[in-house]
């Protein structure tokens, strides 16, 4: 095996591109022994992006990119000890902090590093020189070194793994054009190129900045939103002496630089806050290696910076720019997986400017999905089904680009740093009306949402100036104080919230296919009454999540489906894939034709009575058609997503204005107010409601989330119901647990955010998912999987088991670290009671209240 | 002069601390001389709650007295969940001060004799509710103010029947021999609580949506026109009674309202009225066809409302101004009253950074409220001025200080006793308020 010139008829996986990652793919299937692999390059192995990148190796990231870049390592580490010269050099990174919101931000990765493993530290200014001498550190606020960062040859690594791949089987293909995609069914089929049809049963498309013009070569077309733009570094000339080439590399965020010892130099490359898309924005050249031009003016900003923080930089003669395009995507994070349109279509790309750190451990772990047919790591934030259409816009992803470069260096302040660009593209009816009333919006799949409501917003005319969110900040947001009015109105009066952005599917047939349909991809009964609404999960076979929904009966044979914002795509696919073949059962995307309003709180009956004049006192779970104003055929539903009493209403869009003008013309006697998601979020979290891709996952189970009462393990098969029923015999080995920070003063102290790991009695036990402020509590709250000590997540099942008296132990003491210091955290099987508020105002009866005694 | 008779008895109360009342205003105007209506308005001090009463009294201004100067103290006890009231009690006991209540505008002073008596009664009911047990657990607004009606009603008889060397103390049977109808407020947050005997009313303005004003009555009178009444006393008594029991639209043919405070001639047996009253009152005291007592009960109907942010204010008034305009009109002329109230404060603008244009359009505001201003600023002076002298062109002068200046033996024919209490609620406190 070997370069052939001559393509396959057959195959069993094609692959597309020869780059690193591409290398990589077909590497680790080799390796698993799956070797009928055919791999098509358009010129040249490594002819495409490969060559260029610093071949930085930073493990500084968020946990699950952290997981796959240190397997790369190991893998490079492996390489080099194989007698490949590539280079591999673990010479370790220095991460600077010039504020003290870039240290914060630093020391509260750090914590979950140290928590996992990872070897760093904070160091001072007089250490920082000790590692690295050419340092200016008078003004830096302090440094983070992580030992185990290296620094590796890119070329040399993507024509290693090749070899190794062909060594193992794979062909090679060079000078192949990938003409189109084949399917049938929506599945891969083969693949049509300039030297012919090969037939295959997988396709991956590793194509790099290619790779969104490949997906739309296909039928159905693939979305692919990634756009190179253009990245740049400067590399000098050997320095005499030579530099030490042990000389650990430089993160400088605040100047969005980095630098690194190169050939006896310095490589120094940027992050800058504003990008430019590479060729002009419009496609890829034939002849894209001249069209690179040395940008020295959009560059000098960012070399002036680095003088600054290595003045020996101000001596070098002539040094050489090089404009190094890569693909960035519209969130800065990888896109891999399978896509939602073709069924065995994969796709790794999108590497945001450095494609080597990643290649070996997404090599590795799409390897393993394409022959388990599963992830087999926590691969969600990666996931090519977190996108839609409109991501995959040139518009869009042009404007995108702009900043996702700069980001990568950004101080990420949690809920409060929202993107510039390519805004307002998908938002609710009530848009423009919540804007007028104050709104300060943020975006979720690209849905605009309002994260909270400036109350003291006075703009009434077109063209005033809009609510801006204050600057972030780790501690206490500078807009709390609007939270805590809209938590009031939730509690006391009527809380108003837009919830358009949930994703709606009708599900129907014409017989009762749909319910057998139902019943086996829900884990819930779903054979409820007409006018009834049921919460139920979508499990995997290992009882994971694919999808956490509220299903509406609407009549025998037709259902209504509400899932979260960010589900759109996936659950849509899920669903799909798992319809009967016979066509019997039809899903429809209605998410944009409803609008849904949540009406929360004590008061919310009395308004919706006189709003809808008649009754909407609802058995919980269940809804009803009303009319509301003038609007006919609203569904009011009666459950909230805040865990408050109230209402959902689905409002056909064209009555939203209306609706929602009534709502706060007549709310005004109620105590109505424009609630923000932000505060529901919180509320949410008091009342230990779990949530899709925080606390549910496809690898936590409803057991481990404290869900298990909505598994119904008696009805017939469901997907995932062995797995459930095993654990269910033999226990969770890990436990979603909701934790009360009583030390922590909210006004002084850095406030928990998500991703602080969790300690129990010292040992590291789990990690927060999702945290926030409990009004009622008056305390910071946060929940998080706990699981014995050493046990890390994911996988196996020889796993101690976890039960409540190992959790609620008299001498369990649990800590949580934020950015650095450690708080007692007390845990709680079920949410802490919050007294309900009784919606119903007439059978509330009158207790005289004592005045505070004055004796004398 | 006729503003000066109209204004005698004017109060205005505002209250500065955040609750649903923001003020109210009191008057009153007499026919009878004395007075027979009595009113009373006060701050309960051991739980939260305003108490406003309305009391019309008959046969004499004895019983409306006490009543005005007792019953709150009953109705506040009764709202006392059991740990406060041991302490109260132990206060009582130890002569330490502890008040149930700031009374306003209070200007009646009982004689110390009945002052001392009073308190005794009061004290012993109080022992009395300590010693139930638990009573705080299924505390009923309903109970606690029947409870505390019906006490008092019985201590009026006790301390009248009451005999010292075998003597009648004429003052305490003076009492209980003329009687009063009642209504009382209680207001909680957005909790009102009405209880009623007799032919009182009180009638809730509310505002509705397209900004028109409704009347919302909150009492049904008791008296011959209230069918369930008639049907509740004939249930009382034996059949062959129905004839008599209610006669020329009277219980007995003698007394208008069919529940009243005192009035003991209609509920003590024969034998304690031959005993007791005959000698001092004569045998007309005794009436006709008494062969089932009781036949009056001093148990009031209570009523809940919560209100809501569109009730803007509460009139409870006695038939004497009933008689006169219905509670429509009232609700009317105390709305017109609270726009023309609202541009009478000194001009000042909201905020700062205003344009011409809005504080123009505040002006003309301003212009159209100043062509109704009324001539009172309290409004129970304005519901009198113009019941007793309203036409369909305004005020007529004339009518007004005729009415007012009728000598004595005449003017009961025309008017009665008017007193009316009028509470404003803080809309915006009951917008946010907690449920």
């Amino acid at each position: 095996m070997g370069n052939e010139t001559v393509l396959p008829k057959q195959t069993q996986v094609v692959i597309c591109g020869a780059g690193t990652v591409a290398n990589s793919v077909a590497y680790h299937l080799v390796q698993n022994g799956w070797n009928d692999i055919v791999v098509l390059e358009q010129k040249k192995i490594g002819s495409g992006t490969s060559h260029f990148g610093s071949g930085t190796l930073g493990l500084f990231k968020p946990i699950a990119d952290r997981n796959l870049i240190m397997y790369s390592i190991k893998l490079y580490r492996r390489l080099q000890e194989l007698g490949y010269d590539i280079g591999f050099k673990q010479c370790g990174s220095v991460n600077l902090a010039q504020t003290k919101d870039r240290l914060i931000a630093l020391k509260r990765q750090m914590a979950y590093h140290q928590a996992t493993g990872l070897h760093c530290e904070v160091v001072g200014n007089k250490e920082l020189k000790n590692f690295h001498p050419y340092l200016k550190t008078e003004d830096l606020e302090g440094a983070i070194w992580v030992p185990e960062d290296a620094v590796a040859k890119p070329q040399a690594i993507c024509k290693a793994l090749a070899k190794l791949a062909k060594e193992g089987g794979a062909c090679y293909v060079e000078n192949c054009q990938v003409l189109q995609v084949l399917t049938e069914n929506s599945r891969v089929k083969g693949v049509e190129t300039n030297m012919g049809t090969v037939f295959c049963e997988y396709f991956v498309n590793c194509a790099g900045m290619w790779a969104r013009d490949l997906g739309l070569k296909c039928s159905p077309r693939v979305r692919v939103p990634a756009i190179p733009a253009e990245h740049f570094y400067v590399t000098t000339s050997c320095f005499e002496p030579k530099l030490d080439s042990m000389l650990p590399c430089v993160r400088d965020y605040d100047s969005h630089t980095y630098v690194r010892e190169w050939e006896g130099g310095f490589m120094v490359g940027g992050f800058e806050l504003e990008a430019k898309p590479a060729f002009g924005g419009s496609g890829i050249p034939e002849d894209w290696k001249n069209k690179l031009p040395q940008d020295w003016n959009h560059f000098m900003p960012l070399w002036e910076k680095a003088i600054h923080r290595l003045p020996i930089l101000k001596d070098v003669h002539n040094p050489v720019l090089t404009n190094s395009p890569d693909n960035f995507t519209p969130d800065g994070r990888w896109i891999l997986g399978e896509t939602p349109e073709v069924t065995n279509y994969f796709v790794s790309v999108g590497m945001n400017g450095n494609s080597l750190q990643g290649a070996g451990g997404i090599g590795k772990a799409m390897a393993e999905w394409i022959i388990e047919g599963v992830p087999t790591t926590e691969l969600i934030p990666f996931s090519i089904q977190r996108f839609l259409d409109l991501h995959n816009n040139r518009q869009y992803l042009l404007q995108r680009t702009r900043e996702v470069v700069g980001r990568h260096y950004s101080i990420m302040y949690p809920h409060q740093c929202e993107y510039k660009y390519a805004r307002k593209l998908r938002c609710s009816p009530l848009y423009s009306v919540l804007e007028k009333r104050g709104a300060v919006f943020g975006t979720r799949m690209a849905y605009e949402r309002a994260v909270y409501f400036d109350s003291t917003y006075k703009g009434k005319f077109y063209g005033d100036p809009l609510p801006r969110m204050p600057p972030g900040s780790f501690y206490k947001p500078k807009f709390f104080d609007f939270m805590r009015e809209e938590y009031l109105a939730c509690r006391e009066g009527v809380g108003i919230i837009d919830m358009s952005s949930f994703s709606k599917i009708e599900i129907k047939s014409s017989g009762s296919q749909v319910v057998d349909y139902l019943q086996r991809v829900c884990s819930n009964d779903v054979n409820i009454p007409v006018g009834g609404i049921v919460h139920t999960g979508m499990q995997n076979e290992l009882g994971g999540y694919e999808n956490d929904c509220m299903i509406v009966r609407q009549n025998d044979n037709s259902f209504f489906m509400v899932s979260p914002t960010n589900q759109q795509t996936r659950t849509f696919e899920w669903m799909q894939r798992n319809l009967p073949p016979d066509h019997s059962v039809a899903l429809t995307d209605m998410t944009s034709m409803y609008t849904v309003i949540n009406v929360v709180g004590p008061k919310s009956r009395d308004l919706m009575s006189e709003l809808s004049n008649s009754d909407v006192n609802l058995l919980p779970f269940t809804y009803k058609k009303v009319n509301v104003g003038y609007a006919s055929d609203v569904m009011v539903m009666s459950f909230t997503h805040t865990g408050e009493p109230g209402y959902c209403l689905y409002v056909p869009s064209e009555y939203a204005l209306h609706v929602y003008d009534r709502l706060m013309t007549v709310g005004r006697d109620y105590g109505a107010r424009d609630v923000g998601c932000l505060t529901q979020r919180f509320m949410r979290i008091e009342k230990f409601i779990a949530f899709w891709a925080e606390e549910l996952t496809s690898l936590t189970t409803p057991f481990e989330a404290g869900a298990g009462h909505r598994v119904k393990l008696d009805k017939e098969y469901f997907i995932g119901k062995f797995a459930l029923q095993r654990q269910k015999e033999q226990g969770v080995t890990q436990r979603l647990v909701f934790f009360v920070l009583e030390d922590i003063d909210p006004d002084i102290h850095i406030w928990p955010w998500g991703g602080e790991p969790l300690y129990r009695n010292g040992e590291f036990v789990g990690t927060v998912t999702s945290a926030g402020y409990g009004f009622t509590l008056d305390k910071l709250i946060c929940v998080g999987y706990i699981r014995h000590p050493g046990m890390t997540m994911g996988g196996s099942n020889d796993r101690p088991v976890v039960t409540n008296e190992f959790i609620m132990a008299r001498n369990a003491r649990y800590e949580i670290d934020i950015a650095g210091q450690r708080f007692l955290a007390k845990p709680h099987i079920h949410a802490p009671h919050i007294p309900h508020v009784n919606m119903d105002s007439t059978s509330r009866r009158y207790r005289p209240t004592v005045v505070s005694l004055k004796t004398v | 002069m006729v503003t000066n008779i109209l204004r005698a008895n004017e109060h205005t109360q505002e209250f500065t601390t955040t609750g649903s009342v923001k003020s109210y205003d009191s008057n009153q105007l007499s026919s009878n001389n004395p007075i027979e209506d009595t009113r009373t308005e006060a701050q309960c001090l051991l739980t939260k709650g305003l108490l406003l009463g309305v009391f019309d009294g008959h046969g004499g201004a004895s019983c409306a007295q006490v009543i005005a100067k007792r019953l709150f103290h009953y109705i506040t006890a009764c709202l006392l969940p059991p740990d406060i009231l041991h302490k109260y009690l132990n206060a009582l006991e130890n002569n330490e001060t502890m008040e149930l209540l700031d009374v306003y505008n209070d200007k009646v002073e009982l004689v110390d004799e009945l002052k001392i008596l009073y308190e005794a009664s009061f004290k012993t009911f109080v022992k009395e509710l300590s010693q139930i047990k638990d009573n705080q657990r299924d505390f009923q607004m309903k109970e606690a103010m029947e409870k505390a009606f019906l006490r008092l009603d019985y201590d009026l008889s006790k301390e009248a029947l009451y005999k010292n060397d075998g003597k009648v103390n004429m003052k305490t049977l003076s009492v209980a021999m003329s009687g009063a109808v009642a209504c009382v407020a209680h207001i909680d947050g957005p909790h009102l609580h009405i209880a009623s005997i007799g032919d009182c009313q009180s009638v809730l303005g509310v505002l509705t949506d397209d900004n028109t004003w409704t009347a919302k009555k909150l009492t049904t009178e008791h008296n011959t026109d209230n069918q369930e009444e008639i049907e509740r006393i004939f249930k009382e008594h034996p059949n062959n009674e129905r004839d008599t029991v209610i006669k020329m639209e009277r219980l007995l043919g003698q007394l208008a309202p069919l529940r009243a405070f005192g009035d003991f001639r209609y509920k003590w047996n024969k034998s304690t009225l031959s005993s007791t009253v005959l000698p001092h009152y004569g045998e007309s005291v005794i009436p006709p066809n008494y062969y089932t007592p009781p036949y009056l009960t001093a148990r009031p109907e209570v009523k809940h409302h919560r209100l809501t942010p569109r009730d803007k204010f509460l009139v409870i008034a006695s038939d004497g101004l009933w008689d006169l305009v219905s509670p429509l009109q009232v609700v009317r002329l105390v709305g017109e009253h609270m726009s023309g109230k609202v541009t009478l404060s000194p001009f000042r603008l909201p905020r700062k950074d205003m344009r011409i244009s809005d504080i123009n359009n505040m002006l003309l505001q301003r212009k159209e409220g100043l062509k109704m201003k009324p001539i009172d600023r309290n409004a129970a002076t304005h519901l009198m001025r113009n019941a007793l002298g309203g036409t369909e062109y305004g005020i007529d002068h004339v009518k007004l200080s005729q009415l007012l200046s009728m000598p004595q033996e005449l003017v009961r024919v025309f008017r009665d006793d008017i007193t009316i209490t009028v509470t404003y609620f803080d809309s915006e406190y009951l917008r946010h308020c907690p449920p």
